[in-house]
């Protein structure tokens, strides 16, 4: 049994609620103290950025339940983008992210047309294409893009005169980074979470559910699918730009393959449709690399090793056989799993119409994604064969 | 939103659209005589900048890239019949066979062909494992959770094998006779490029007949088919999706031998011969064994001709030809050139 049962929208619901905003909120402001140095707030900061990116991925494979392994090249046009207008152009930041914004909307918009006839696997396969394609195109126009060497921009962004953070000492530049991800990452979060809680929220997951359905319900499959696809390409844009505002240099080996598919096991990791799971996403993508670096430098047997940085992708497809087994819905749904251990909500009969049915209420919470729980049933087996007997 | 407005109309214009290009896949005749006059112009184009000589040797050059996507796209078909998703894993268990093989050539002094074979043996096992252990627990219609196995196993052997053998290429003995060469019309014909046309050759036909003739073959064609009229008749769908895995998993490894020679051997070698391997497979339809060796073979071709004839693309970016290819051909025929067409019941 839960510790504390609650009824809905009653005001000591809220309460909770309000109190678990707030030391969440506090405790994402807090993250520049208690990194306490400048190159770990980096470090948080790139934790925001790649959580921007897998947020957008989620988009498109936790709720669109397309799969898609090109958001590397979304990224990497919008780092290329702001860090381009930055250095040749003398934009600032703040205007190149629009022009980030729209330009991977529009590119997400055209890869997603063909996405609409191109279902499921062969999209993967497309998508999977075009990040591969991306670095080669970095390389090919070397005028345009610095190429190999990569682009870099030599003005940093520095704490405006109105803030209280000092510009010219160690901590001051980079807090201000942070915070202003943070900033940013929470107005896409925002406009993430309610997209998905509007009609265009519905109908996208209901064509994820069942396509067929959806349909015949009145759900325009062509425009949804590709403004899904066209959204997420734009947020994952934003978490390039937000990337070049942490580290102004971009180069074609960081938005190669490699990312593509380390935002998917990142997701996956983190939590598939979930958008709060891109939190704990990011942190493992940028974290367990690090550690497990330090750490093998560190281990008897894997010493003079010339690959033995590797060590960490082994790592990684082992947690990802680990969490497909037992937690399938990533850590978030560990996290709704020991929530509901402790804190358990019932339905406020006073919300119910009169006459209602009676209100059962389980201890499981449901699934994020119900794919993944899904027993198979020999129910229609047994039909079929009683039917065909007859 | 705009998108609740006006979604009649773009939904009528969207499918016209889409109608319209269904209706160009359906003409198969037309389209067939499209390709071939586009193929004669190329030819004559090709003849006509570059001479004939040049234009001979470069399909020469293609047919043994296409051979090797060819066996990789096979591999990945027979997986994706058996379980229904892209194996991901497939281009690092064929580096790893090779690796396998290495180790039983070079550190062991196995002659080259028996390291291969035992090689292809220890692959099959493994793959037959991977499907035991990680693939089978799962309902086969949960394809998102075996797509993340198959990533797992990618991270899992690509970073085992960089750590255990390093990311410095390693040199590859080849089984044919070395930098010998005969000429046909002013080609040269390297006897090893034509040994690995003739096994992948003969691997094809191999395969051909193991899923005709015999009985696990028909199983397999009936698992691919209808798994849920297979579990009537009584076949066991466990070790028939296991075959596949493990017969993928042999053929995987003797296509990442049979390159290995050329590429020289490192822990990411098969990644750009997998993603050339996707491309052919899609192209000639995922669940389509002779679509598989088709597909390789234009693909291969198509890379070698972008290559070498459309100078603003150049080798670089002959992949991003490729892909458009792709997109194009999937566009008129969105389940690739020889894919069946899946009817959906609600």
């Amino acid at each position: 049994m839960a510790l504390v049962t609650l009824k809905e929208r009653t005001p000591v619901h809220r309460a909770y609620q309000t109190i678990f905003w707030a030391l969440a909120i506090g405790a994402m402001l807090y993250v520049p103290w208690f990194a306490n140095k400048p190159a770990r707030i980096d470090q948080y900061t790139q934790v925001v950025c790649y959580a921007v990116a897998i947020m957008a991925l989620n988009l498109v494979i936790g709720f669109s339940g397309q799969i898609s392994l090109g958001h590397s090249a979304f990224v990497g046009v919008g780092a290329y983008t702001t860090i381009i207008l930055v250095a040749d152009y003398h934009w600032s930041y703040f205007t190149t992210i629009p022009v980030a914004f729209v330009l991977t909307f529009l590119l997400g918009f055209l890869i997603g047309l063909p996405a609409l006839r191109i279902r499921g696997l062969y999209l993967a396969v497309v998508t999977l294409a075009a990040a591969t394609v991306f670095p080669t195109l970095i390389v090919k126009y070397e005028d345009f893009t610095g190429g190999p060497n990569g682009k870099q921009a030599k003005s940093r962004l520095l704490p405006p005169d109105w803030s209280p953070l000092d510009p010219k000492s160690r901590f001051g530049p980079v807090a201000y980074r942070y915070f202003l991800c943070l900033f940013i990452g929470a107005i896409l979060f925002l406009i993430a979470r309610n997209v998905l809680r509007s009609r265009v929220g519905r109908a996208i997951i209901a064509q994820r559910d069942n396509q067929t359905s959806a349909a015949t319900s009145g759900v325009n499959l062509a425009a949804y699918k590709t403004l899904t696809f066209g959204l997420s390409a734009a947020i994952a844009g934003v978490a390039g730009s937000l990337l070049m505002i942490e580290t102004p240099q971009a180069t074609d080996t960081k938005f190669g393959v490699d990312l593509a598919i380390f935002l998917v096991v990142a997701l996956v990791l983190g939590g598939i449709a979930s958008l709060p799971g891109a939190i704990p996403a990011g942190l493992i993508f940028v974290f367990v690399p690090y550690y497990t670096r330090n750490w093998s430098d560190n281990v008897g047997w894997l010493q003079g090793r010339p690959g033995a940085g590797a060590i960490s992708g082994v790592f990684y497809g082992v947690l990802l056989l680990i969490f497909v087994f037992v937690l399938p819905g990533g850590v978030m749904d560990g996290i709704h799993r020991v929530k509901a251990r402790l804190i358990k909500v019932i339905p406020n009969p006073a919300w119910l119409p009169k006459d209602h049915a009676e209100v059962v209420v389980g201890d499981e919470p449901l699934s994020p994604f119900p794919e993944l729980v899904a027993e198979p049933t020999d129910s229609d087996l047994t039909s079929t064969t009683t039917r065909g007997s007859e | 939103m705009a998108i609740g407005l006006d979604t009649e109309k773009a939904n009528e214009a969207v499918k016209g659209g889409y109608a319209s290009l269904e209706r160009f896949g359906s003409k198969r005749w037309r389209n067939l005589g499209i390709l071939a006059a586009a193929v004669v112009v190329f030819c004559i184009y090709a003849i006509h900048a570059h001479g004939f000589r040049l234009f001979f040797q470069r399909i020469v050059d293609a047919l043994n890239n296409g051979f090797i996507y060819a066996a990789m796209a096979l591999a990945l078909v027979l997986i994706y019949k058996a379980t229904g998703v892209i194996n991901f894993a497939q281009g690092n268990m064929a580096m790893f066979g090779t690796f396998i093989a290495y180790v039983f050539i070079s550190d062991h002094g196995f002659p080259v062909w028996l390291g291969i074979f035992i090689a292809m043996l220890i692959s099959a096992a493994g793959g037959a494992a991977i499907e035991r252990l990680f693939i089978r627990p799962f309902d086969p219609s949960n394809h998102l959770a075996i797509i993340i196995v198959t990533l797992a196993w990618f991270l899992i052997l690509g970073s085992a094998a960089q750590v255990i053998w390093g990311a410095d290429p390693h040199s590859f003995d080849t089984p044919f006779p070395r930098n010998r060469h005969f000429d046909f019309l002013d080609a040269r014909f390297f006897y090893e490029n034509v040994g690995t046309w003739l096994v992948v050759l003969v691997t094809l036909v191999l395969v051909s007949l193991l899923l005709r003739k015999t009985k696990i073959g028909l199983a397999f064609r009936s698992v691919s088919s209808n798994l849920e009229s297979s579990k009537l008749v009584g076949i066991h769908i466990g070790r028939t999706i296991q075959f596949g895995w493990a017969l993928a998993a042999a053929v995987g490894t003797l296509a990442g031998c049979l390159i290995a020679h050329n590429t020289f051997l490192t822990p990411g070698f098969m990644g750009t011969v997998l993603i050339y391997s996707f491309a052919a497979a899609t192209l000639g339809g995922l669940d389509s064994l002779p679509g598989a060796v088709v597909g390789g073979l234009l693909i291969g071709l198509a890379e070698t001709m972008i290559g070498g004839y459309v100078t603003p693309l150049g080798s670089d970016l002959a992949l991003g030809g490729a892909l458009v290819i792709i997109i194009v051909v999937l566009l008129v025929k969105p389940n690739g050139l020889f894919g069946s067409k899946r009817a959906e019941r609600v």
